[in-house]
């Protein structure tokens, strides 16, 4: 039996989250744009071959991860992301408010995270997925999504003493 | 300044939620609709040339064989009509692919005349010499339907009326 949605319904259901997910994890709203378009391109025009085996999200955040992995290996994102976190953790920030400054480093810290980490916390504080959607999408146990959660959460707190 | 808490992450993960392009899906939308438009053009425009090609071929061959779509319209020059979306017995999404039929020769200057579940969809339905294409009303119901085109060529005179069976999802 097919169960596949709409496509149009996924759109409505998951297009801020995938664009959430890309906005902290690159840190520029217009790459979350392209990165979040780019993603329902590929998943629409391989949409006939979606069985419905696993749930829709699983299969865009799948499309999504290696979207934004061929980001960070084109662009060298990353290094360039070490460099400004650097320059403005001896400088000033963007934005107007220390919120907004202190918002900014938060994902520039989240952004140092080695990926397992940067993971599970992009996709639930930012993302806003539940620990068990995310164990579903990560094919992991739930209890290793905490578990990663927590270590992000302390290493992030180490980086943050840091700086 | 103090560390990072639960809540500092959470605080901004709804801050960038909440800094998306308020017609975020709107615009998806329309990127994903621009690029099956694209793509169909393309499709179309390879299939086009191939139909030129093989009718060129075909017209030079001696002897030519009469096509049996054109055999079964029953018209008296060879007219092919195929449908080329969906592919055969495939069913289609509502807001996946559009139906496309093929036309070969080009039906110039005549008259093509759409019709779904015996519905006249003519002026919803895209359609040049050589290609006519449908989007099946939104509010279509799942299951099979009748998709039947009249062509009539510049004398009024009935050339075929090809029909298939479109299965929606």
């Amino acid at each position: 039996m097919n169960r596949r949605p709409p496509f149009h319904r996924l759109i409505d259901r998951h297009g801020r989250t995938l664009w959430a997910y890309f906005m902290a994890a690159t840190g520029s709203k217009e790459t979350a744009s392209d990165l979040t378009q780019e993603t329902f391109l590929q998943a629409f025009r391989g949409w006939k071959r979606f069985r419905g085996e696993s749930k829709p999200f699983t299969w865009l955040y799948a499309i999504a991860r290696k979207i934004l992995a061929r980001h960070y290996r084109r662009a060298g994102v990353e290094r360039r992301a070490e460099e400004r976190l650097k320059s403005e953790a001896a400088g000033s920030c963007p934005g107007d408010s220390s919120d907004e400054e202190r918002g900014f480093m938060i994902r520039q810290a989240v952004s140092q995270l080695s990926e397992p980490f940067r993971e599970a916390i992009l996709l639930h504080y930012f993302a806003d997925l539940s620990v068990a959607r995310i164990a579903e999408s990560l094919g992991i146990p739930e209890g290793t999504v905490k578990s990663r959660l927590a270590r992000g959460r302390k290493i992030l707190n180490r980086m943050w003493e840091q700086v | 300044m103090n560390g990072i808490t639960e809540q500092d992450l959470k605080q901004e993960g709804e801050r960038v939620l909440g800094s998306a392009p308020p017609d975020l899906e709107a615009r998806l939308g329309r990127a994903v609709r621009r690029d099956r438009t694209i793509r169909i053009r393309a499709a179309v425009a390879a299939l086009a040339a191939i139909l030129l090609i093989g009718g060129y071929i075909l017209t030079r061959a001696p002897g030519q064989r009469s096509s049996p779509e054109s055999a079964a319209l029953g018209t008296p020059d060879y007219l092919n009509v195929a449908l080329i979306s969906p592919p055969e017995e495939s069913p289609i999404h509502l807001d996946g692919e559009p139906i496309c039929a093929a036309i070969y020769p080009p039906l110039l200057n005549g008259v093509v005349r759409v019709y779904f579940d015996e519905q006249d969809l003519t002026s919803i339905a895209e359609r040049n010499d050589h290609f006519i294409i449908l989007d099946p009303p939104r509010e279509t119901a799942a299951g099979p339907h009748l998709l039947r085109l009249e062509l009539i060529d510049q004398e009024g005179k009935l050339r075929g009326e090809p029909t298939w069976v479109i299965y929606i999802l």
